[in-house]
This record gives C-alpha cells, sequence and structure tokens, in this order.
C-alpha cells in the first residue's frame, strides 16, 4: 500500500495548521513579543541541533554524529517538502543539509507573522 | 463529489481551534493501522522485521549506530567488482549486525547514503575502519550489476533519512538506494518484504554470495 504525494498533502496541510495556529494564538494573546518567545520555545531543540553543528559544538560530545540525524528527526513534518529541493551540491553538502538549518527559523516566522499582521491591521 | 467533501469536513476541523491539534494524531493512528493492516506478516511472524530488531535492541539500551574498534587484520578490496555490496558495523548497533552499506562503482569508490552528504560517492577504504565487515556479491549478469549501479548513481545527491520507508523515490537511507537498485532489475534483496530496509537484510538474501567476512 503506497499512496505517492500523500507525504506531501500531510507536509502542506501542516504548514497551514501551523498558520491557523499561529492566527488563533495572536487573536488569544495579542501580544506578538509573546509569541515570538513561544515560536522560539517551540524551535528551541532544532535551534539546539543546528548552533551545535555550525559552531562544531557537537564535536565536544560523543553525540556528534547523531546531531544531524536528530535535526533531520525533528524535521520529519515538513522533510516531504525539502526533499522535493533538487539533487544538487554546495560547497560539498547537498542542497537539503542547508535547508535542514534555514527550516527552523522559518517555522518559527510562519508561526509569529500572523502576530505581526494583527499588529499591524491594529 | 467525495473530494469535495472531504474538503469540507477538513475545512471546518482546520478552522477550529477545538479540532485542529487533533488531525494530525488522528491521522497518524488512521496510517499506522493502514501499515500494520498492510504489513500484518511483519507484526505476527518474523521475529527478524527491521522493527523487532529496533525494538530489542532499545530494551537492551543500544540505539545508536554502534561503537567499537577496527580490527587489525587488513582486508583486500581487489576482487570486487561494480555492483557489489559492502557493509559494515560495529557491535552494539541497533538494527543488526551492520549498520552501514554501499554499493561498489568500481575505481575504489562506493555509492552510499549519510545525512550530512545524501546519496554520494566516496572512497571505499573507510569501510576498513569498521570492525564488522562483509563483502557481498548479488548473483546476477554484468548487464544487470552496471544497470543497477547506473540506477543508484542517478540518484547522487539525493535526500538521506534514516527512517525511510522502502515505498517512493525522494528520500533514502543506504540500505534503500541498493534495494531498489537491484528492485528494478528484478531481484528482491530483502527475503522478509519488511517495510524498511537495513544492511543486516542483505546477508540474509538469498541472491547473494559471501566473499568475505569479518567481525563476530
Amino acid at each position: 500500500m503506497y499512496f505517492p504525494g500523500l507525504d506531501i498533502i500531510l507536509s502542506i496541510l501542516y504548514l497551514i495548521l501551523l498558520i491557523e495556529e499561529g492566527k488563533h494564538t495572536a487573536r488569544r494573546l495579542d501580544n506578538p513579543g509573546k509569541q515570538g518567545l513561544i515560536a522560539i520555545i517551540w524551535q528551541m531543540p532544532g535551534l539546539l541541533f543546528v548552533v551545535s553543528i555550525i559552531t562544531e559544538l557537537d564535536h565536544l560530545t560523543e553525540l556528534a554524529y547523531y546531531f544531524i540525524f536528530m535535526l533531520e528527526l525533528w524535521h520529519t513534518p515538513i522533510i516531504p517538502l525539502v526533499s522535493l529541493l533538487p539533487a544538487g551540491t554546495f560547497l560539498d553538502k547537498p542542497l537539503y543539509y542547508y535547508a535542514l538549518f534555514l527550516m527552523v527559523p522559518l517555522l518559527a516566522i510562519l508561526f509569529y507573522l500572523p502576530a505581526l499582521k494583527l499588529k499591524q491591521n491594529n | 463529489m467525495y473530494g469535495r467533501s472531504i474538503m469540507q469536513i477538513l475545512n471546518r476541523f482546520i478552522s477550529s481551534s477545538r479540532y485542529r491539534l487533533m488531525i494530525f494524531p488522528g491521522l497518524f493512528f488512521i496510517l499506522l493501522g493502514l501499515i500494520v493492516l498492510d504489513n500484518s506478516h511483519l507484526v505476527w511472524g518474523s521475529r527478524d522485521s527491521v522493527i523487532y530488531t529496533y525494538a530489542d535492541s532499545f530494551l537492551k539500551g543500544e540505539i545508536g549506530s554502534g561503537y567499537g574498534d577496527a580490527a587489525a587484520d587488513k582486508v583486500s578490496f581487489a576482487d570486487l567488482e561494480p555492483g557489489d555490496i559492502v557493509l559494515g558495523g560495529w557491535p552494539n548497533c541497533a538494527y543488526g549486525r551492520f549498520s552501514h552499506a554501499g554499493i561498489y562503482v568500481g575505481d575504489n569508490m562506493v555509492l552510499e547514503g549519510y545525512v550530512d552528504y545524501g546519496l554520494s560517492v566516496q572512497k571505499l577504504d573507510h569501510y576498513l575502519s569498521y570492525s564488522e565487515l562483509c563483502l557481498l556479491r548479488v548473483e546476477a549478469s554484468r548487464e544487470v550489476k552496471d544497470q543497477a549501479v547506473a540506477y543508484a548513481l542517478a540518484h547522487q545527491g539525493e535526500m538521506f533519512y534514516p527512517v525511510a520507508f522502502k515505498s517512493g523515490e525522494r528520500y533514502w537511507n543506504c540500505s534503500k538506494i541498493i534495494w531498489q537498485a537491484y528492485q528494478l532489475q528484478g531481484i528482491n534483496l530483502d527475503i522478509l518484504n519488511d517495510v524498511w530496509i537495513a544492511p543486516e537484510s542483505f546477508m540474509a538474501s538469498p541472491e547473494v554470495e559471501v566473499l568475505y567476512e569479518k567481525g563476530t
């Protein structure tokens, strides 16, 4: 049993739900600062992996090899969309590798944007 | 018509903050149920399946790819031919004796998958650092092996995802690309017909001959 493309549909649905949650939170909190903080705390595990890998702090532990694994698993809901990137490389790394890093701030921003929009409208 | 109804129901769920957060847990259990139903032969019958191996290892406290020191004996890769499979592993690996697999593409190079390199061609000699090593030859014609190698090489740079299901061709792990390359040539290297494939599965396949083996 295999439904080609179902993973992509679910991934898009995840992003739609994320924006809806962002709108809902913006209406309830009416506080962009707090919503920004929620977005950062929500993506904190991913952020810690990204910072550790970029600064090579992960090499201080015996788990260095697993940090990038964990970052990829952390991003599981949007992995289908990342997999649509072309199979090129940049500086010896595949393009999706960089996307894993970028997804942390992008997801946080996606959740935060409705708060900013609501503030502008008010 | 059905599509429209589904969209209406979905829309109602999405717009309701009360039900929205139930969508993914609900979908998760529906999909899990479908996967279990579709693979009941693994749930009830096979103790060698990847999921059982993981569960057993987890209960023993083994969750990674293992660790150890390479055995001192030197291995010759001179007899390898393109299309041969190279397996490497460490003791205490969570998914069987071997944690990594690659397909030999010639000139002392192997195509394999790593999370930070995707599917890529790497030097073969890094397999010397494994304490568990196995060289396998698929019993097939030269033409079939060349086609398998060509298929694998055509997917360089594509995404590595450690728990990639066997279905689909957008994400891979080190074993899946080898299995798929031969599967498309009519050779199924997974006798369990598992949902996932691990390096260990190749060794159990009747379609391969063991050229060399070291370790436990």
